[in-house]
């Protein structure tokens, strides 16, 4: 059977069109307004900031608070660029292992049998009822025992295995038709290859989406409390640190948050025609 | 949809599996469960820091006793939550489900629109609200928001003003006021599941509407008959997702609690957690048990 396009614009009205946007447009500037106060917040001056009810508006837009915070990093013993590498490295490094372990793991999840698969899967989704704070200091402990403390590794390993992106993925491989698995393995194809030139293909999308959250939160983390070094802190946490110094320096914090927004952004444009785009089609047809 | 004998290639006990899941789960065994496991043991004790490290003493069931019935504390603060939450979680639902189809519809600049979308995606909710959040706690929030139509904080009063002219009306409409500037937060937990309803649209098969078009149905029942039913798997992973992700954020006035206690009274703070992560557990489960044989599949 061919695939047809409705070509023909569903019997909307203009006024119904019209309402569309005008609902869109108030909801994004819903969705915008926060994002847009931690920009106005870094460009006002020290008498603007304090002010109660806090305004939506700068009166003497100044550039003061971002070389603050340039002063204030050039005065540093590390080199802002070694904090720089340290958040790109560890972010993706992590990223690119964690999502792909996610994605291999979520496969057989969602389409294959093998012992034990669904008492593993209860155990696995039960760990998503657990808050961060519950296990951080038996957390703490492990990671000690295992000498991670102080490496990089401490940064990487615990974001490598993600309950919940592989959730998500295994949610959508499951909308994958068996036929088509089925069909790849007659054409003579292995387990990796179907993983990989089948299954992940479909799920691109979404894929891409666990990528670019995976990423923003590697990158948010920061590395308070298992990193000690000064030379392998990630950059959020050593902006803090650098900025944490009450009124005077609410400023250059200001301007750090906003700086710190960059690399996600980064990262979604550079998946976003991804993201974006509709699934792709199952190439089946019953 | 499907032909029912198709047959399966893909055999019953295929070990080829554990060989893709297996990174992950050492992964998760080492640096998840074993925590997790830890802390069930600890709240089963009583912990002190000694010289050699953490000395542990049973206390048996003591710590989930107190929490039950000595800490009126806790349960109250549940059963506020349990109902702040599931007013909370429906509007983020209808929310996300709506903008989901309004952002699947083609129109010019869909694609901003999405972007826009996407924001809570890109960007950790919790650190953008909490500068605009921080505006002079939350309570204030509401002045925030009016000075925000206003565009200029000396107007406030002047909604106020508005508002009491309602007179005996003017309480419903404030907490509608005080409901609409929970939608930041409302908002920007939506984000995820707004992609999840988007992607679980696309899966719906374009002939299905072709041929309700074709019968002459409306767009309204075309809704009902068609997009709501193939939905509703996407509804059942997005209320579970909603819920887990409700109850597990760090603002969350339970969690503050638990890591207040943390510092001080670690085993105690462990029994709560496991208490809390049961509480949610079985509303987890009620609700699936309760959709799940309600969701239709396209199978």
């Amino acid at each position: 059977m061919k695939r047809i396009r409705i070509k023909k614009q569903l019997n909307r009205s203009h006024t119904g069109n019209f309402l569309v946007l005008l609902m869109l447009v108030v909801v994004g500037c819903f969705m915008g307004l926060p994002l847009y106060y931690n920009i106005i917040q870094s460009f006002k001056p020290v008498e603007e900031r304090f002010i109660f009810p806090p305004r939506f508006y700068v009166v003497n837009p100044t550039g003061a608070n971002y070389s603050q915070l340039f002063t204030l990093v050039s005065d540093l013993t590390v080199p802002f660029s070694r904090y720089l590498f340290n958040s790109v490295f560890v972010s993706i490094v992590s990223t690119g292992i964690g999502v792909m372990i996610g994605a291999m793991a979520a496969y057989p999840f969602a389409k294959k049998k093998f012992p034990g698969k669904n008492m593993l899967w209860r155990l696995i989704m039960l760990t998503l009822l657990f808050s961060g704070g519950v296990t951080a200091l038996p957390a703490y402990i492990v990671k000690a025992k295992l000498g991670l403390i102080n490496t990089y590794w401490v940064l990487i390993l615990p974001s490598l295995a993600s309950t919940l992106h592989m959730f998500l993925l295994r949610q959508f491989m499951l909308q994958i038709p068996d036929s088509l698995l089925d069909a790849a393995k007659l054409d003579g194809a292995n387990d990796f290859r179907i993983f990989y030139n089948v299954v992940l293909p479909n799920v691109k999308p979404a894929f891409m989406t666990v990528v670019v959250l995976s990423f923003q939160n590697v990158w948010n983390n920061g590395s308070a409390g298992v990193i000690f070094r000064e030379d392998l802190k990630l950059l959020p946490t050593a902006l803090s640190q650098i900025t944490a110094g009450g009124i005077a320096r609410s400023g250059a914090s200001a301007a750090a948050a906003v700086l710190l927004m960059i690399p996600p952004i980064v990262a979604f444009v550079l998946n976003q025609s991804k993201m974006l785009q509709t699934m792709a089609h199952s190439g089946i047809k019953d | 949809m499907k032909r029912n004998k198709r047959i399966k290639i893909i055999t019953p006990n295929d070990t080829a599996g554990w060989m893709f899941v297996l990174p992950f789960v050492i992964g998760f065994i080492f640096l998840f469960a074993k925590p997790v496991a830890q802390s069930l043991m600890y709240s089963f004790n009583n912990v002190t820091v000694g010289q050699e490290g953490l000395v542990f003493e049973p206390i048996g069931w003591e710590n989930f006793k107190t929490m039950l019935t000595g800490d009126a504390k806790f349960i109250k603060a549940l059963w506020a939550m349990v109902k702040e939450a599931a007013v909370k979680i429906l509007v983020i639902m209808f929310i996300s489900m709506f903008l989901a189809i309004l952002l699947n519809e083609k129109f010019a600049g869909r694609l901003l629109f999405r972007a826009i979308m996407f924001l809570p995606v890109i960007f950790a909710a919790d650190q953008v609200l909490s500068v605009f959040n921080a505006l002079g706690g939350r309570e204030e929030l509401q002045d925030t928001t009016s000075s925000f139509f206003m565009m200029s904080g000396e107007a406030s009063g002047f909604v106020e003003e508005i508002i009491g002219s309602f007179g005996p009306l003017s309480s419903v409409i404030e907490k509608f006021t005080g409901y609409a500037t929970q939608l930041f937060n409302l908002l920007w937990s939506a984000g995820i599941q707004i992609i999840l309803f988007i992607i679980g649209l696309q899966t719906i098969p374009a002939y299905l509407y072709e041929v309700a078009e074709m019968e002459g149905a409306t767009k309204w029942e075309t809704f009902w008959k068609i997009t709501f039913p193939l939905l509703t798997p996407s509804i059942l992973l997005c209320l579970i997702y909603t819920i887990i992700d409700y109850f597990n954020a760090s603002t969350n006035s339970i969690v503050v609690m638990i890591d207040e206690y943390m510092l001080g009274n670690f085993d105690y703070a462990c029994a709560m957690s496991w208490g809390y992560s049961v509480a949610i557990f079985v509303i987890v489960v009620i609700v699936n048990a309760f959709l799940s044989r309600r969701v239709i599949s396209m199978d």
